[in-house]
C-alpha cells in the first residue's frame, strides 16, 4: 500500500491541520480528507521542506488560488513509502529533506558513541592497566633500556658500594652465566655491600646481590635460586614495567618514544618504591624455576632459601625483609613452588662451591667498606 | 468528561478545578493552594499512574530533567459530591489550560512550565537535536514533552501570548520567550543580522525563528528577566554578546584616546 498518513494545512482549516491520507499516482500528489473530498496536485507544483521541533518532519507545499496549502507527514515509515512512489522529480527534494532528519541522529548518535568509547577506553585502561604496561615495557628499545639500569646502578652506588670482583662476585656470574645461556642481554653481576637480606635487577641485564644475601644462604643453590628469580625480572622487563607504571602515563610516551633523558632521572628517584606485584613475582618464580632446571641446578634450593626467608621474616615480626614485602603469602607460595619442582624433571648436580670461604671472603669485604 | 475549572487572578493567578465525584487531578507537589475537606492527596513517584517501580522511577527521573518534582501529588475526590482543589502559579504570571487532545496529544514546553492537569499526563523529555538551537535558543536542550489526553495547566511569567502559524508561516522571537509549541512547529536560531543591532540593538546575538504549521505560546517577561528587573542586575545575556560588549568598549576606549571620536 503507498497511501500514507498525514496532515493537511490550508487557510481554512484549523492550524493543526486535519488528518488525511496522501499517495502519488501518475505523477501528482493525491491528498484525500477524511470525508472523502480529493485533491489532486502535480509534481512541478510542490515544494518539499523540513519542519517539525526537532526537524523530523517532512512538508510538502503548494498553492492554489494564490493561497498556501501544505500537508505535512511525521512518520519514518511513511517517508520511505513517500521516497519509494514519488516522481522522478521529487524523488530529489525528498532525498534531501530526508538527509537533514538522519543527519541530526548521526550526529547525537557521534558524539554519544565518541563519550561511550572514551569511557569504555579509560576503564579498559584501568582494569588492564598492567597488560598495557607489559605491552609498553616491550616497545622499549634495548639501548633505552640499557641506559635507563645503567643509570640507575649510578644512583644506587652513590649508596653502597657495589663490586665485581672476589669469589662471591665471580660466583655469582658463574652461575648467572649458566642460567642466561642464549638470552638477549648481556648480563652484569655486581655484589652489593649492603647488610640487607636482598637482591634485585634493574632494566637491561643488571643483577644486584647484597652482601647480606650471600651471608644470608647456607649453599650455591640457594643462592642460584635467587638469581634464577632475578634475572626472569630482566628477561621479562618486569622492573621496567614498574618504572614505567610509576612514573604515570605521560611518561610512557615519552620513553616509547626514545626520550629517556628526563624519564630516567624520574623513575630512578622512585626506584626505591617499585614493587612488583605478587602476579610478577610469582610468575619469576615459576619461569625462574624452569630456568633452574634446564641449567641442571638443583630444585630445591629455591624453596628452601623461601622457607628460610619466610622464618627470618616471622622472626622479625613486623618490619620484615624488603625482598617479601610484595609477596606476604609466603607459606602458599613455597607449597607452590615444592608442587612444580616435583612435576618439573631435572637431572640436577648440586653446585659445588666453598660456600663458607665465599661468605667468609664477603663479609671481610663488606666491612672494610 | 472533560476537567471542570476556573483560572482567577490577573497576573498574580491559581486555578481552581472542581472534581467531579472519584475524578483525579495531579498538580506539582507544592503548587496546592486550598482543597476541600474530602479530597485526598497522596505522593505518588513518577507521573502518578505506573504500576512497576522501575517505571516511576524513570518517569521521576526524566520529571526531575525537565524542572519538576521527582514525585507527583494526586488528588482523588473521595466523596459523593463535587469537590474543590486549586493550584496556584509560582511566580507573576499567566496560567493557560491546553486541551491536548484537541493540540493533536502532545506538546512541548519549556522546563517547569508544567503545573497541574488530568491523571494520565505524562510529563517526558524533548531534547532538542539542533546544537545551536540548543545553545542559543535560551530554552536549553532539554525541554518538557506532555502526552496524553486530558486538560494540562501551564504556567510561565509574564503574559501568555497564543499565535497560530499557518504552515510555512515564520517569526522571529527574542530568545527566552518560547513558553510552549506544538511538535509540528520548526524551532531554530538565526544570527539577529549585524554586528550593529547585536551589540546596541538589546536581543543578544540570535534570535528564536518559529515557523508553521502549529500553535505557539510566547511569554512576555522570562523569568530571568523579572528577576533581573528586580535585582538591578544588567540584563546582557550569555557570555557572547558581553564579550562583543566588551570588545565592542575597548574599540571606543582606544578611537578616543586616539582622539577620533
Amino acid at each position: 500500500m503507498s497511501e500514507v498518513e498525514g496532515l493537511l494545512h490550508g487557510p481554512e482549516l484549523p492550524v493543526s491541520g486535519i488528518p488525511a491520507r496522501l499517495w502519488f499516482l501518475d505523477g501528482a500528489l493525491h491528498v484525500r480528507r477524511e470525508d472523502g473530498a480529493i485533491e489532486i496536485v502535480p509534481a512541478e507544483s510542490l515544494s518539499v521542506s523540513v519542519t517539525g521541533f526537532n526537524e523530523n518532519t517532512l512538508q510538502l507545499d503548494w498553492q492554489r488560488e494564490g493561497q498556501a496549502h501544505a500537508v505535512t507527514v511525521a512518520n519514518a515509515q511513511a517517508h520511505q513509502v513517500l521516497l519509494a512512489h514519488a516522481p522522478a522529480s521529487l524523488v530529489g527534494h525528498l532525498r534531501r529533506g530526508h538527509s537533514t532528519m538522519h543527519w541530526h541522529r548521526r550526529k547525537w548518535n557521534v558524539v554519544l558513541g565518541v563519550v561511550a568509547g572514551l569511557t569504555l577506553l579509560a576503564l579498559v585502561a584501568w582494569w588492564q592497566s598492567e597488560a598495557i604496561t607489559a605491552w609498553m615495557a616491550q616497545r622499549v628499545s634495548m639501548e633505552t633500556e640499557v641506559h635507563i639500569g645503567e643509570q640507575a646502578l649510578a644512583e644506587l652506588q652513590t649508596e653502597h658500594e657495589f663490586t665485581q670482583e672476589g669469589p662471591g662476585a665471580k660466583a655469582i656470574a658463574d652461575i648467572g652465566a649458566r642460567l642466561t645461556k642464549g638470552s638477549r642481554y648481556q648480563y652484569r653481576w655486581y655484589v652489593s655491600a649492603d647488610r640487607e637480606i636482598n637482591a634485585f635487577a634493574l632494566p637491561g641485564g643488571i643483577v644486584v646481590v647484597n652482601a647480606g644475601m650471600i651471608e644470608a644462604t647456607d649453599n650455591a643453590d640457594e643462592l642460584a635460586g635467587v638469581l634464577a628469580h632475578e634475572v626472569q625480572h630482566v628477561e621479562q622487563r618486569h622492573t621496567l614495567q614498574q618504572m614505567i607504571h610509576a612514573a604515570g602515563w605521560a611518561a610512557v610516551l615519552a620513553v616509547a618514544l626514545g626520550d629517556v633523558s628526563a624519564i630516567t632521572a624520574i623513575v630512578i628517584h622512585q626506584l626505591g618504591n617499585l614493587r612488583n606485584s605478587r602476579k610478577l613475582e610469582a610468575s619469576a618464580d615459576v619461569e625462574g624455576m624452569k630456568a633452574l632446571a634446564r641449567a641442571g641446578i638443583p630444585l630445591d634450593g629455591m624453596v628452601s632459601l623461601f622457607r628460610k626467608l619466610d622464618g627470618e621474616q616471622r622472626r622479625r615480626g613486623g618490619a620484615g625483609i624488603p625482598l617479601l614485602h610484595s609477596h606476604p603469602a609466603t607459606a602458599d607460595r613455597i607449597a607452590e613452588l615444592e608442587q612444580l619442582a616435583a612435576t618439573l624433571k631435572c637431572e640436577c648436580q648440586p653446585l659445588v662451591y666453598d660456600w663458607k670461604a665465599i661468605q667468609g671472603e664477603t663479609k671481610k669485604w663488606r666491612t672494610s667498606n | 468528561m472533560a476537567l471542570q475549572y476556573r483560572i482567577e487572578g490577573s497576573d498574580l493567578q491559581y486555578v481552581e478545578l472542581t472534581l467531579a465525584p472519584g475524578e483525579t487531578a495531579v498538580g506539582e507537589p507544592g503548587a496546592m493552594m486550598y482543597a476541600d475537606a474530602g479530597v485526598s492527596i497522596e505522593s505518588h513517584m513518577g507521573d502518578g499512574d505506573e504500576s512497576a517501580l522501575g517505571g516511576r522511577l524513570a518517569a521521576g527521573f526524566k520529571r526531575s530533567l525537565t524542572g519538576e518534582n521527582f514525585f507527583t501529588t494526586v488528588f482523588t475526590n473521595t466523596l459523593q459530591q463535587p469537590l474543590r482543589v486549586s493550584f496556584a502559579a509560582s511566580s507573576p504570571g499567566k496560567i493557560i489550560a491546553v486541551d491536548l487532545a484537541a493540540a493533536g496529544g502532545e506538546l512541548i514546553c519549556q522546563r517547569g512550565a508544567f503545573l497541574g492537569g488530568t491523571r494520565g499526563i505524562r510529563v517526558g523529555l524533548a531534547f532538542k537535536k539542533r546544537l545551536r538551537a540548543g545553545m542559543f535558543g535560551g530554552e536549553g536542550f532539554v525541554m518538557q514533552r506532555l502526552t496524553g489526553s486530558g486538560t494540562v495547566f501551564l504556567h510561565a511569567s509574564g503574559t501568555l501570548a497564543p499565535l497560530e502559524l499557518r504552515a510555512g508561516q515564520q517569526i522571529k522571537v527574542d530568545t527566552g520567550c518560547l513558553a510552549a509549541l506544538q511538535p509540528t512547529v520548526h524551532y531554530d536560531v538565526q544570527y539577529v543580522g549585524s554586528l550593529k543591532t547585536s551589540v546596541l540593538g538589546g536581543e543578544g546575538l540570535f534570535l528564536a525563528t518559529l515557523k508553521g504549521p502549529g500553535t505557539v505560546w510566547l511569554q512576555s517577561l522570562p523569568l530571568q528577566r523579572l528577576r533581573a528587573a528586580m535585582t538591578g542586575v544588567s540584563q546582557v545575556r550569555g557570555f557572547g554578546p558581553r564579550l562583543v560588549y566588551f570588545l565592542f568598549f575597548i574599540i571606543v576606549v582606544i578611537m578616543t584616546l586616539a582622539g577620533k571620536m
